[in-house]
C-alpha cells in the first residue's frame, strides 16, 4: 500500500485502520471475483448480509473469506423496522463476528432511503446491548448528531440512494455533519466512480463505504484499484488543503523578465 | 435388538420399525417406536425424528455449525446449547448465515 495511506491512520471503535475504503461483498459474479476486488481495494473492513442458508449453495462466504485479514461488518439490509434490524444483528453476533455492525433501516423500497426514526430506535437498543453501531443515515446533520449522542461509534450519511451511483448530492450537509462530528464520518452509498470517492474524501470525511460502484463496473477488479487510489488521493488533497478558487486567471509563470 | 414386552419392541422385532425410544426413563424396559415431528425450517415444512436436537438438524442439513446461527421459535439458540435443545412438533426454525452484501 502507498506510504501516504499507511502513515495516515484513523480509529474506529478502538481499531486502528490504514485503509479509508470499506467495501461491500454483494453483486459480484462469484467468490473469486469478490476476493480479487477486496484484495485490490485494500479494504480492511468488508460488509456482509445475513440471510437464510441456501441448502443448495456449494460454498459459504465464511469458508472462503480471510477473516484474519478482513473485519466483517454485518449489515441489516432489507430491514424495514427497528425490530427486524435488532433481530438480524443479534443473529449476526451469534455467528461469532466482531461487535461492529452496520445498522440500516430502510423506509421505502423504491428509494431505499433510510428511516431515521426507526434507525434511532434500533440504535438505542443495540448500543445498550453492547454493539458498536455504525448507522446508515440520511445526509441529515440533526439525525447524525442524535446518533452520535446516543453512543454510535460512527455515522454513515449517504451520498445518494443505494446503488444509484449519483455521487455526493449534498456536500453542504456532509460538511455540517463533519463539523459537529465526535465520531468518524463515513459516506455510505451513492458513490459511482473514482471522482465521487475523491470528492467525498476531500470534504474531510474519515472513510467511504461502497459496493455497487465496484461490483457493477465493466471491470470490477480495475475499479477496485481506482477506488483505492481515489480515496487516497482525496484524503491527501484534503490534508494538503486546496488552493482558493478565483474568478479570473492567475499566471503560473513569472510576469517579469520577459524578453523584449 | 433386545425384545421386551411392549408393542414398540414387537414392531421392531418384526422389522416394521427400527428406531425406538425408552419411556418412563432409560431403564424402564419399556419402549415405543419413535415418531416423526413436523417442523418448519426457513419457511419450509420438513419431517424429523422425535428427539432430534438443533445440532443433529444442522448436521443432517450438511451445514457447518460455525457457519450458521439458529433461531428456534424466534429465540436464538446459542451454539453451546445446540446439543441440548430438542426439537418439538411444530418447532419453527430460522437458520441463517452470511452472504455477500453491501
Amino acid at each position: 500500500m502507498e506510504r501516504a495511506a499507511t502513515e495516515d491512520t484513523w480509529t474506529l471503535a478502538g481499531r486502528t485502520l490504514r485503509s479509508r475504503l470499506i467495501v461491500g461483498t454483494g453483486k459480484y459474479r462469484d467468490a473469486e471475483q469478490t476476493k480479487a476486488c477486496l484484495e485490490r481495494s485494500g479494504a480492511e473492513i468488508v460488509t456482509v448480509a445475513l440471510r437464510r442458508v441456501d441448502l443448495s449453495a456449494k460454498d459459504n462466504l465464511l469458508s472462503w473469506i480471510d477473516r484474519d485479514r478482513y473485519t466483517l461488518l454485518p449489515n441489516t439490509a432489507g430491514c424495514y423496522t427497528a425490530d427486524e434490524a435488532i433481530r438480524t444483528l443479534r443473529l449476526a453476533r451469534e455467528l461469532g463476528i466482531a461487535d461492529i455492525v452496520k445498522l440500516e433501516v430502510i423506509g421505502d423500497p423504491k428509494t431505499l432511503l433510510p428511516d431515521n426514526e426507526q434507525t434511532l430506535e434500533a440504535a438505542k437498543v443495540l448500543v445498550k446491548e453492547g454493539f458498536a453501531v455504525m448507522p446508515y443515515v440520511s445526509d441529515d446533520p440533526i439525525a447524525c448528531r442524535k446518533l452520535q449522542e446516543l453512543g454510535c461509534v460512527a455515522v454513515m450519511p449517504l451520498a445518494a440512494p443505494i446503488g444509484s451511483g449519483l455521487g455526493i448530492r449534498n456536500p453542504h450537509n456532509i460538511r455540517f455533519i463533519i463539523e459537529q462530528a465526535t465520531v468518524p464520518v463515513i459516506v455510505d452509498a451513492g458513490v459511482g466512480t473514482a471522482s465521487d470517492a475523491a470528492v467525498a474524501m476531500e470534504l474531510g470525511i474519515d472513510a467511504v463505504l461502497m459496493n455497487t460502484a465496484i461490483a457493477q463496473a465493466r471491470e470490477p477488479e480495475r475499479m477496485a484499484d481506482a477506488m483505492r487510489l481515489a480515496v487516497i488521493a482525496g484524503r491527501q488533497a484534503y490534508r494538503a488543503g486546496r488552493m482558493p478558487m478565483r474568478a479570473h486567471a492567475n499566471a503560473s509563470s513569472p510576469t517579469s523578465g520577459l524578453i523584449e | 435388538m433386545r425384545v421386551v414386552d411392549c408393542p414398540g419392541a414387537r414392531l421392531a422385532q418384526w422389522g416394521i420399525v427400527h428406531d425406538l425410544r425408552a419411556v418412563d426413563g432409560p431403564w424402564s424396559g419399556r419402549y415405543v417406536p419413535r415418531s416423526m415431528l413436523r417442523i418448519v425450517i426457513n419457511g419450509e415444512s420438513r419431517e424429523v425424528r422425535e428427539g432430534t436436537t438443533v445440532a443433529d438438524l444442522v448436521a443432517q442439513l450438511g451445514l457447518r455449525r460455525e457457519h450458521v446461527a439458529v433461531e428456534l421459535d424466534r429465540e436464538i439458540v446459542p451454539r453451546a446449547e445446540h446439543e441440548a435443545r430438542v426439537l418439538q412438533d411444530g418447532s419453527t426454525l430460522e437458520i441463517v448465515t452470511f452472504v455477500g452484501g453491501g
